[in-house]
């Protein structure tokens, strides 16, 4: 049981979300290794260390409701029959009207869908990877920490050439995921066929 | 002080009740000023929050349906404009340290501070507080709501917007984040 | 370790964005995939109980625990799927967003190991109930079944030609 799953099964159990089965895989493990022993030891520490905030004071409280009234008086709630009101009578024209535009838009993108995205993906803009990667260069620590978690997930993916190198492909659950509804038709179908059949065994 | 039920208050603010709706805050105001005060880490940023956060909710009532949990649809706002509202300062934080670099000033942290020499387990509180301040946006929104408000994985994603799966990812990513930034002072108070 | 970074991350969305774009709407319905592959988990068990020829015994043992392994796979394995969705279609934004790619990517990673735990699940509980005999049908049988699934994939892609994927 890789520790990194430990360490994630560790941090439900602390919110109660750990089936009793895998809290008895946890807690054998924890039993072996000292290392994990000592996460959950921090865990513990930062979730008793977590402070509640403090409670302000009733003057306080009483004179933030008193601002939110003060402030109620100009600003009016927005009235669901208003809304309907927009267009009496004319509601399904303008709904059938809309949905036509709405088929036009995607039958347009559906014929002139772009080849290829992932080119955009690497344009700079605030929240791309890309500024992740940017920051990375420039901060070791975030550097590390971003490398740590992609080259584990890397390493998830890629395949370990001495426990898989006797599967055949079809083991791995991605694999289904890669098939379209057409091929797994084709695969249920066939499948029937030969079992029907007596089937290779 | 309103003693009626809630389901009552919410439908007569729905209504346009305001002493209805006021009673709701008096009913709720502890929760979220302790959630926005955990996401923008500031008595006077939270109690800002906080207003608008209800002032929203004034405005929107009528949204609201019928037969669903009031706080969880409260606590959404609330979410949603704490991020929003953290979105807007990282961007104007970026455009200070921007200028302050021109201008040649060391926007660092004083890192002299140290660990030891002071109560371990008051240092570790005051140091949470700004790590819990540090994470990222999403992961302090789930540790906040799981960890300091106590929500269950599935109430928290409810208020998310997102499954119990992707909460309970981000409470993982945001304890580890959390045990790396602070392994000095957690050293301390575990010796 | 900085040239690293840009590469480790291409591979990965690479990887997994190649699976996810590859797809687009080819995908058909989910619920639609789901019924094929609850079909297909129960032409696997039917075959696998032929070729192990199991006493009554070991049928009543292993058959409840099989067919719930089975359907718990199915279920991880259509979650799975709706993040692979829903990653292909963050990737496909013009502004992607990254904690939400390394939260699906997460996801996807752990589901991936989950189903290979119940497989090792079923094989600690095959190993107390088969003989050595049977352990090596079992053997031989999985290695049989999916190389015929791929065998078949095979087919169904010679027949039809090749099926147009998004580049």
């Amino acid at each position: 049981m890789r520790c990194e799953t430990i360490k994630k099964w560790l941090s439900d159990d602390l919110d109660g979300a750990l089936s009793p089965k895998r809290k008895a895989r946890l807690d054998a493990h924890n039993r072996e290794c000292r290392t994990c022993r000592g996460y959950r030891a921090d865990l513990t520490c930062l979730q008793a260390g977590a402070p509640p905030v403090e409670d302000r004071s009733p003057e306080c409280w009483a004179a933030f409701e008193r601002r939110i009234e003060s402030k109620l008086a100009f600003a009016e709630p927005v009235r669901e029959a208003s809304r309907a009101r927009l267009f009496p009578g004319r509601r399904w024209a303008w709904a059938a009207a809309g949905f036509l535009v709405m088929v036009a838009v995607g039958i347009y993108f559906a014929v002139n869908r772009p080849g290829g995205t992932l080119g955009t993906a690497w344009v700079p803009y605030e929240d791309s990877l890309a500024r992740l990667l940017q920051e990375a260069e420039v901060d070791p620590e975030v550097e590390n920490l971003v490398n740590r978690e992609l080259l584990a997930s890397i390493a998830a993916v890629a395949p370990d050439p001495e426990e898989d190198y006797a599967f055949p492909f079809a083991a791995d659950p991605l694999f289904w995921e890669g098939l379209s509804e057409e091929e797994l038709e084709y695969i249920a179908v066939e499948l029937e066929r030969e079992t029907g059949n007596g089937g290779p065994k | 002080m309103d003693e009626r039920p809630e389901d009552d208050l919410v439908e007569d603010a729905r209504r346009g009740s305001r002493e209805a709706f006021v009673a709701l805050v008096r009913l709720h105001e502890r929760r979220v000023y302790g959630l926005v005060f955990r996401m923008a880490g500031n008595h006077s940023d939270a109690d800002d929050l906080a207003q608008e956060i209800f002032l929203t909710a004034w405005r929107s009532i009528a949204s609201f349906r019928r037969g669903s949990s009031f706080y969880t649809w409260l606590y959404r706002i609330a979410v949603n404009t704490s991020l929003t509202f953290l979105r807007k300062r990282s961007r104007e934080k970026d455009r200070a340290e921007f200028h302050e670099n021109m201008a040649g000033i060391d926007t660092r942290r004083d890192a002299s501070f140290s660990p030891e020499g002071s109560s371990s387990r008051s240092e570790l509180r005051a140091r949470m507080d700004e790590a819990i301040a540090s994470l990222p946006g999403h992961f302090r929104a789930s540790f906040v709501l799981v960890v300091n408000q106590g929500l269950s994985h599935a109430e928290a994603a409810g208020i998310l917007g997102c499954s119990e799966n992707t909460v309970s990812w981000r409470m993982h990513k945001a304890r580890k984040i959390l045990q790396a930034r602070l392994k000095p002072y957690l050293g301390e108070v575990r010796s | 370790m900085k040239k690293c970074a840009p590469a480790a991350i291409f591979v990965l969305v690479l990887v997994l964005g190649t699976l996810a774009l590859a797809q687009g709407p080819l995908q058909g319905d989910p619920q639609a995939r789901m019924r094929i592959r609850e079909n297909i988990s129960n032409l696997y068990l039917l075959r696998l109980t032929r070729a192990l020829d199991l006493t009554e015994e070991q049928t009543a043992k292993l058959y409840p625990l099989l067919t719930r392994v089975e359907k718990e796979k199915t279920g991880i394995q259509r979650r799975m799927g709706l993040d692979l969705q829903e990653l292909r279609a963050e990737l496909a934004k013009a502004r992607a967003g990254e904690q939400r790619i390394l939260e699906l990517v997460a996801q996807i990673m752990e589901a991936r190991s989950a189903i290979r735990q119940k497989d090792d699940e079923v094989e600690g509980v095959l190993d107390g109930v088969l003989t050595p005999v049977q352990r090596a049908r079992y053997l031989v049988f999985t290695v049989d079944f999916l190389r015929n699934i791929g065998e078949n994939l095979e087919r169904a892609r010679g027949l039809k030609g090749p099926i147009k994927r998004t580049p």
